[in-house]
C-alpha cells in the first residue's frame, strides 16, 4: 500500500472535519491500463486531460461527457453523471473511520456484493474519500455524440432520509462536509 | 402458523400453502439447494404486494421475491419459514415511448417479451441472458443480469432508466438515472432482493441494428481460441457478442440445437458484429483477418442462420444436462489477458478431481462459466464439486477478477464472498442492508455472508493477486 | 404393482433429466395465462414427482394436471430433452384413481362417444363442418398404394379432407386405401388415461395395418399421426408388439411429409389469402414445424409469420370439452394473431384445431390439403 494512502488514513482518523478536493488529495497517476482489456485504473486526483492523453495513444477514450478536462477524475466522479456511472467498474475508498476499502473489480462484469462503486458516484465527497477508480474505456470510433447529463433534484422525503442514512454507513462520525 | 392464517384470510385465491403446492417453489434454476417456504403468494397488483409485506413484517417472516425462478445462484430459493412473493402475474407492458426509446413494464414481464412488444418500432431491449425466453425483468434488475451482448450494449444496470420499488415498510420509492444524488438506482441493480421489491421498471430500448452477422470459428486448441479474443479487441473492434465454448459444450449444444457446430473443434468462438452494412463489412474484414488461424470458419448468411448459431450457445447450460445427470455452474470473471491460463488451470483441476468440465463463456468480457459435470447420487461427489468450484473462484479473485460476473451470489457463493471481501467491506454491505431493511426480512442471509461465517471458514482474504492482507483482522 | 414400479423407473429417468432451468415456463400456454408455476411444466413435473413418491395427490393438483394441454410446446423448448408428455401420461394414469366418480363417468362417456362410430355418427352430423366437394378422381398411372388413416371423427365432421387427399394422391399416381372409422388410433383413450382401451385398439390396428401391402401409411390429422408414431412407447422392448409397432412407425408419415417429396406442379390450387395455424401435434409432437409453411410457400401462398405460432389454439383433443374457459381464451388469442393479415381462409393440419377454431370465426377454416384439390 502506498505511503500516501497510509497518510490519508491517518489524517482521517485524526480529524473531525474534512473537505476533500483533488489538490488536497495529491494522489495522481495511472495505476494500470490494459488497452486490449478496455480497462484503465486511475488515482482519483489525476486530471481528466492527462488520462485522455494516455488513452488517445491507443485510440481509446473515457466514454462519458466531459464538461472540462481540467477537472480531476475524482471530482467528476463525485459530482456524478449517468454516463460516468455506467463505465465505473471499481473503486478504492477510505471511509470516515479511516478504513481503506475495495469495491468492484477490474473486470467488465461483477455482481459480487452491492454495487458500492456506482453507489458513490455523485456522493460529492460527503461519504468517503475516493482514492482510485477503474473505468471501462472505449475505442474512439465507437463513440457517439455525448451530451451533458440531465439531473433532477431529489424531492422525496424517503429518498432524502435514505441518503442520510447511507452517509452514516460510510461516515459515522460525520467528518466529510 | 399465524402468518399463513392471515395471508389466507386477507388474500383469498392467491396464496398457496401445503407441502404439495409449495414444493415446486423450493428452488430456482439452481436445484442443489432446496427449502420449502411456508407459503407462496402470487399477487395480481401492487396493493396485494403491500398487504403481503405488512403481514410478513408484522409476523417477522422473511420474504423471498421470485420472478420466473431461472436464477442460477439460489437467489430465489425460499428460506426456512419464509413467504415466497412470486411476481409472475404482474406481466404487462404498460407503455412504450418510441420517441425516447423507453418502455415501462411490470416486474413479471419476460425479458424477451419486451423486445417482442417493441419490435414493430424497430427497437429491442439489449441485455439478453441465456434464459431470456423465460426470465423476468424484475429478476434481471435484482441480479443485474448480463448476457451475450453486454460487451457492447451493457448489463441490466446500463439499460434501466428508472424503477419503482417498495421498501419492506411498503413505502414506494421511484429511482431514476437522473436523480441528482447517490447512485441508488445502480445500488438496487444486483441487490438480489435484499433491499427492495421492484414493482415497475422503465427500460431503455435500443434501435435494432440494420444488420447483424455471426462469425463461427473452430479452433484446434483452447489457448489459440482464447488468444484470438484479445486480438479482436486489440484490433479496435467491439463485437456485439463474443462467446466461447469448449468441446464438451459444443457437443451438448449441437445435440439439442443441431445447428452445425464443428464437433471436432477443441474450442468454438462465436463473434457477432452489428450495425450498418458498411460497419459490419468493415468489422467482418478485420475479424476474419484475426481469425485466419481458425480450423473452421463460417459466417452467418441469413438472420435465420444467425439466430441458429446463437440457439446452441443460449441453450448450452441445460443442454449439458444431456451429458451428465447434474452440473455445477460457475460464474467467475477474470481480466481477459488471463483467459488461456485460467482454462489450463481448470483443466488441471478437472484431472485432479476426476470431474469433467464443460466450458461455456462470455469471452468478450472475461466471464467464465465452467460447468462441472457430476452425479449427485454418487456419494461425496457434490462435496468434491463444491471444493473444485471454490478453487476456481479463488483463482478468479487471485487474477484480479470476481467470483460472480452475472449470476449473483445467492446462497451458492456465500463462502467465496469471504475471499473477495474483507470483514470491513462486508460490514459496509450489512449496514447498507440495514438502511433499507433494519429487521432483515427481505431475502435475509443471501448475497452477503455473515461475518462469523467467514471467520468459521478461516478464509484467507486475497486482494487482487497480491499477498493476503497483512492487516486483516482475524476473528 | 410391478407395472407401477416400471412406470416409476421410467418417470424417474425422465425427471432426472430436468435441470430445473425454467425455460419451459416461457412457452407453456397455461403458465402464460395463469402465471402460476403449478400450471407450468416445471411445476407439474414436481406434482407428478410428489404423487409418485408419496402416493399422494390432492384435488388441487388434479386441477393443475388437467389444465395441461399436452401440447408439448415445452418439449420443443427444453434443452435437456425432458420427455414431458410421457411423464404426464404416467402421472395422469396415477391420478385417475383419485379422480371423483362423477368426473370418471363424464370422461368415460365422452371417450366412448368419440371413439364409437355408431354413437358418434348418429349425433355427430349436427356438428358437421363441411361436405365432400367435387368428384373423386381415379389414379391413372399406378406408382404405388398408400394406406390413409381415416380417423375416427374426421370422416363424419369434415369428409372433404380425406376426399381431397385421395384425389391429390390419385393425381400423383397413388391408389389409396382408407382405414375404417372404427380403427381409431387410440389417442383419445390414451389421453383420458384409459391406456388399457388404447392398447387394445393399438394392437388391433397394428395387426390389421401390417396386412396391407404398402410402403406408406399417411395420416391427415397430425394428432393421430403423432399417436401412431409413438406406438412403440406403449410396449416394453421385449414385447413382440414392440417390433411390430416399429414397422408401423417406419412407414407412417404426415401428409405434409409425403407431399414434400412429390412434384405438386400438376395440382389445381385454390387461389385464396390464407393464414396457417400449425397444430402442436405437428410442430411439437412430430417435430415437423415449418414443413407445411414451406410447402405452402413453394406453391405461392404468401404468408407472414404468425405471432406466438408455437402456442396451442386450445383444442388439444378433448381439452376444449373439459377445460372450456382456458380453451376459449387460447382460441381468442390464436384467432387474433391469425387474422392480423386479414386472410380469407385459415388452414391447419389437424381436425381438432379445425373444428375448434371454426366455432368462433366466420371465414372458413380448412385442412391445408383441401387447397390443393380445387375442382372449380
Amino acid at each position: 500500500m502506498s505511503n500516501r494512502i497510509n497518510q490519508l488514513q491517518q489524517l482521517i482518523k485524526d480529524t473531525n472535519n474534512l473537505h476533500i478536493n483533488s489538490e488536497w488529495l495529491a494522489y495522481t497517476g495511472v495505476i494500470e491500463y490494459f488497452p486490449e482489456e478496455l480497462i484503465i485504473t486511475i488515482k482519483a486526483g489525476t486530471k481528466i486531460n492527462d488520462i485522455q492523453i494516455q488513452l488517445a495513444k491507443y485510440n481509446q477514450t473515457l466514454p462519458f461527457f466531459i464538461k472540462t478536462a481540467d477537472m480531476s477524475i475524482g471530482a467528476a466522479y463525485a459530482q456524478g453523471a449517468q454516463d460516468l456511472s455506467d463505465c465505473v467498474l471499481g473503486v478504492k475508498i477510505i471511509d470516515g473511520t479511516g478504513e481503506y476499502l475495495n469495491f468492484g473489480a477490474q473486470v467488465m462484469k461483477n455482481v459480487a456484493g452491492y454495487d458500492v462503486a456506482r453507489l458513490l458516484v455523485g456522493s460529492k465527497g460527503k461519504l468517503a474519500i475516493i482514492t482510485q477508480i477503474s473505468f471501462k474505456v472505449m475505442p474512439i470510433s465507437y463513440m457517439t455524440q455525448l451530451s451533458a447529463p440531465i439531473k433532477r433534484a431529489i424531492t422525496s422525503q424517503l429518498h432524502q432520509q435514505i441518503e442520510q442514512k447511507l452517509k452514516q454507513v460510510f461516515d459515522p462520525r460525520g467528518i466529510f462536509n | 402458523m399465524e402468518v399463513i392464517q392471515q395471508l389466507l384470510k386477507q388474500l383469498k385465491g392467491i396464496v398457496l400453502t401445503g407441502k404439495e403446492n409449495t414444493r415446486p417453489f423450493e428452488c430456482d434454476g439452481l436445484s442443489v439447494y432446496r427449502q420449502k417456504p411456508l407459503a407462496v403468494v402470487l399477487p395480481e397488483n401492487i396493493a396485494q404486494i403491500k398487504q403481503v409485506l405488512k403481514i410478513c413484517k408484522d409476523n417477522n417472516t422473511p420474504v423471498v421475491t421470485r420472478g420466473a425462478g431461472t436464477g442460477l445462484a439460489g437467489g430465489a430459493m425460499p428460506l426456512e419459514n419464509s413467504v415466497v412473493l412470486g411476481l409472475s402475474k404482474l406481466n404487462q407492458v404498460k407503455s412504450i415511448d418510441v420517441e425516447n426509446q423507453l418502455a415501462v413494464v411490470e416486474p413479471g414481464v419476460k425479458n424477451i417479451a419486451i423486445s417482442e412488444a417493441v419490435r414493430q418500432h424497430g427497437l429491442y431491449y439489449a441485455p439478453d441472458p441465456s434464459s431470456q425466453i423465460a426470465c423476468t425483468i424484475g429478476g434481471n434488475v435484482a441480479e443485474n443480469s448480463g448476457g451475450v451482448h453486454c460487451l457492447k450494449y451493457g448489463l441490466t444496470v446500463h439499460n434501466v432508466e428508472a424503477i419503482k420499488m417498495l421498501t419492506i415498510d411498503g413505502d414506494e420509492l421511484i429511482l431514476s438515472r437522473q436523480d441528482d444524488g447517490l447512485g441508488l438506482l445502480a445500488l438496487m441493480n444486483g441487490s438480489e432482493g435484499l433491499l427492495d421489491i421492484i414493482t415497475e421498471v422503465t427500460v431503455k430500448l435500443t434501435p435494432t441494428p440494420v444488420l447483424a452477422r455471426v462469425v463461427m470459428a473452430g479452433f484446434d486448441s483452447v489457448r489459440d481460441c482464447a488468444n484470438v479474443v484479445a486480438d479482436i479487441i486489440k484490433a479496435g473492434i467491439i463485437p456485439a457478442g463474443l462467446e466461447m465454448m469448449d468441446s464438451f459444450a459444443i457437443e451438448a449444444a449441437e445435440e439439442f440445437a443441431k445447428v452445425g457446430y464443428p464437433l471436432d473443434a477443441k474450442a468454438l468462438l462465436l463473434c457477432e458484429l452489428d450495425g450498418t452494412q458498411t460497419q459490419v463489412q468493415a468489422e467482418l474484414d478485420s475479424v476474419l483477418e484475426v481469425l485466419s488461424g481458425a480450423s473452421t470458419l463460417k459466417v452467418s448468411e441469413s438472420e435465420e442462420e444467425r439466430l441458429n448459431f446463437w440457439k446452441g450457445r443460449k441453450s448450452a447450460f441445460p443442454a449439458v444436462g444431456r451429458l451428465s445427470p447434474d452440473y455445477y455452474c460457475m460464474d467467475g470473471t477474470i481480466p481477459r489477458r488471463h483467459l488461456a491460463d485460467m482454462l489450463e488451470k481448470i483443466n488441471e483441476l478437472s484431472k485432479k478431481y476426476q470431474l469433467r468440465v464443460a466450458n461455456v463463456f462470455h469471452a468478450g468480457d472475461g466471464n467464465l462459466h465452467p460447468l462441472i459435470l457430476y452425479d449427485v447420487n454418487i456419494e461425496g461427489e457434490l462435496e468434491k464439486v463444491e471444493e473444485f468450484g471454490t478453487k476456481i473462484l479463488k483463482l478468479s479473485v487471485d487474477m484480479g477478477g470476481t467470483i460472480t460476473g452475472e449470476h449473483g451470489v445467492g446462497v451458492e457463493k456465500l463462502n467465496a464472498m469471504c475471499h473477495q471481501f474483507n470483514a470491513k467491506e462486508l460490514a459496509i454491505f450489512h449496514k447498507i442492508k440495514a438502511v433499507f431493511d433494519p429487521k432483515s426480512l427481505l431475502n435475509p442471509g443471501k448475497a452477503v455472508p455473515e461475518l462469523h461465517r467467514c471467520a468459521e471458514l478461516g478464509a484467507m482474504h486475497v486482494h487482487h493477486g497480491k499477498l493476503p492482507h497483512t492487516k486483516l483482522e482475524r476473528f | 404393482m410391478q407395472t407401477i414400479d416400471i412406470q416409476n423407473l421410467k418417470a424417474n429417468d425422465i425427471i432426472r433429466k430436468c435441470v430445473h432451468c425454467g425455460f419451459c415456463l416461457a412457452t407453456c400456454p397455461t403458465y402464460q395465462l395463469l402465471g402460476d408455476e403449478l400450471d407450468s411444466p416445471r411445476g407439474r413435473i414436481y406434482l407428478i414427482k410428489s404423487a409418485l413418491e408419496n402416493h399422494h395427490f390432492s384435488k388441487q393438483s388434479i386441477i393443475h394436471l388437467d389444465r395441461c394441454l399436452t401440447c408439448r410446446s415445452c418439449e420443443t423448448t427444453c434443452p435437456s430433452g425432458v420427455e414431458y408428455a410421457q411423464l404426464t401420461d404416467i402421472g395422469r394414469e396415477f391420478i385417475e384413481q383419485k379422480r371423483p366418480l362423477w368426473q370418471k363417468v363424464y370422461r368415460y362417456f365422452v371417450r366412448q362417444f368419440l371413439t364409437t362410430p355408431i354413437l358418434f355418427n348418429s349425433i355427430g352430423f349436427i356438428f358437421r363442418h363441411s361436405q365432400v366437394k367435387g368428384k373423386s378422381i381415379k389414379p391413372i398411372v399406378k406408382i404405388g398404394k398408400v394406406l390413409l388413416l381415416g380417423g375416427c371423427v374426421q370422416p363424419m365432421l369434415a369428409p372433404n379432407i380425406n376426399h381431397s387427399i385421395k384425389n391429390i394422391l390419385a393425381k400423383l399416381g397413388y391408389e389409396t386405401i382408407e382405414t375404417p372409422q372404427k380403427q381409431c388410433c387410440g389417442a383419445i383413450d390414451q389421453h383420458l388415461s384409459a391406456s388399457h382401451d388404447a392398447l387394445a385398439k393399438i394392437k388391433q390396428n397394428i395387426d390389421t395395418w401390417l396386412k396391407v401391402e404398402t410402403e406408406v401409411i399417411i395420416s391427415s390429422a397430425s394428432g393421430c399421426g403423432l399417436m401412431v408414431k409413438e406406438y412403440t412407447s406403449m410396449f416394453e422392448a421385449l414385447d413382440p408388439y414392440y417390433q411390430k409397432a416399429q414397422l408401423i412407425i417406419n412407414k407412417t408419415k404426415d401428409i405434409a411429409e409425403f407431399l414434400a417429396d412429390q412434384d405438386l406442379s400438376q395440382l389445381n390450387l385454390e387461389k385464396v389469402d390464407i393464414s396457417y395455424h400449425e397444430p402442436c401435434t405437428l410442430q411439437h409432437g412430430q417435430q415437423l414445424g415449418g414443413l407445411v409453411d414451406s410447402i405452402l410457400n413453394s406453391l405461392g401462398y404468401q404468408q407472414m409469420p404468425v405471432v406466438d405460432s408455437h402456442l396451442c389454439c386450445g383444442s388439444a383433443g378433448t381439452y376444449s370439452i373439459f377445460q372450456p374457459k382456458l380453451s376459449q381464451q387460447l382460441r381468442a388469442n390464436k384467432l387474433k394473431h391469425l387474422q392480423v393479415t386479414n386472410p380469407q381462409m385459415i388452414v391447419t393440419a389437424n381436425i381438432g384445431c379445425l373444428m375448434h377454431l371454426q366455432k368462433q370465426i366466420k371465414i372458413p377454416v380448412k385442412h391445408w390439403v383441401e387447397l390443393l384439390d380445387n375442382q372449380t
